[in-house]
């Protein structure tokens, strides 16, 4: 792939991407038009209902972009940030709410920013731990099964945060040989 | 505050979302039709009984068909009543809320590809890790 494509993919990817998307909506809206309808409706009920939380996240980046520079940063998800980075990656993950991916552009702010990997991936686990939906979880699975599974999450999000950050610092092993020789 | 200061980080915040939209417009997409041509009695039948091979059966299917937790619980809830086991039903739930399979060209398109892979890997392998730790601790304790 040389780099004129790498750019393409790089610029365009999403839009070539969503364009797939609406072929596979008009398929299935010209072969079953009431199931095309259903899933529009579904669509609009997704989007509704991240609506307002793109808003908290599109303010919280503002927010991050006007008054957190990299150094504050560093200070609080770096590499010395510690048992407090954690801490805040953590109650970061189960406080916040609505889908994950809605917070991808917020957390790669702020990995440009100097926050540590393992900390983005402690946030995105925890966010599995939703506490409005607490009750809900309590009435489907019970007492015990909740609590376990809260407890297990959480201290699996610092786990996998660990494995990620070393996984991505490994480097590949060198070519002994080159197809040149 | 500088004027020239907010503007720029306002400009920088829509930006960054900018570029995420269309794939989080496909992403939503997905699961509107995912979770419409799915039915949710599909996933009942892939259960085998086999206390080895459920758990795994249930983080592959709940990294591939994630969605919004609520619908997980429900699912969860209705493979319980079913009869499915409990490590099976803790997998899924899992991977349901954390590894989504779905939603991956936007998280390798934002956050990289390497991130991506191994968060996906982790996340998987620790839902079949935790539902084992969930079901042992609920007998346990029950």
């Amino acid at each position: 792939m040389n780099g004129n494509t790498k750019h393409y993919i790089k610029t365009y990817g999403g839009w070539l991407f969503l364009g797939c998307c609406v072929l596979i909506y008009i398929g299935l809206m010209v072969f079953d038009t009431n199931l095309g309808i259903q899933v529009l409706k579904k669509f609009g009920a997704i989007l509704w209902e991240i609506l307002p939380v793109m808003i908290i996240v599109v303010l919280f980046v503002f927010f991050f972009n006007l008054f957190l520079d990299p150094k504050k940063i560093s200070k609080f998800f770096g590499k010395k940030s510690g048992a407090k980075g954690w801490t805040l990656a953590i109650l970061g993950g189960i406080l916040s709410s609505g889908p994950g991916y809605m917070w991808y552009p917020m957390l790669e702010d702020m990995r440009k920013r100097g926050m540590r990997p393992s900390l983005a991936v402690a946030f995105l686990y925890n966010r599995g731990v939703q506490i409005p939906l607490l009750p809900m979880m309590l009435f489907y699975f019970g007492f015990w099964f909740t609590i376990f599974m809260t407890i297990y999450m959480t201290i699996f999000s610092v786990i996998n945060g660990f494995a990620v950050e070393k996984l991505i610092a490994l480097k590949k092993p060198k070519k002994i040989f080159s197809r040149k020789n | 505050m500088d004027s020239k200061k907010v503007k720029k980080a306002f400009k920088d915040s829509i930006l960054s979302f900018q570029t995420s939209m269309p794939i989080l417009i496909g992403v939503i997409l997905l699961l509107g039709i995912s979770e419409v041509v799915i039915p949710s009695s599909y996933y009942q039948n892939v259960f085998t009984g086999n206390s080895l091979l459920d758990p795994i059966i249930g983080a592959t299917f709940g990294s591939w068909f994630a969605g919004n937790p609520i619908t997980g619980y429900i699912i969860g809830g209705e493979f319980l009543n079913q009869g499915v086991s409990i490590v099976a039903v803790a997998a899924f739930l899992m991977a349901w809320v954390t590894v989504g399979v779905m939603q991956m060209p936007i998280e390798m398109a934002i956050m990289g590809r390497k991130f991506t892979l191994y968060r996906a890997a982790a996340a998987y392998i620790s839902a079949i890790i935790v539902a084992i730790l969930i079901a042992l601790s609920v007998s346990a304790v029950t």
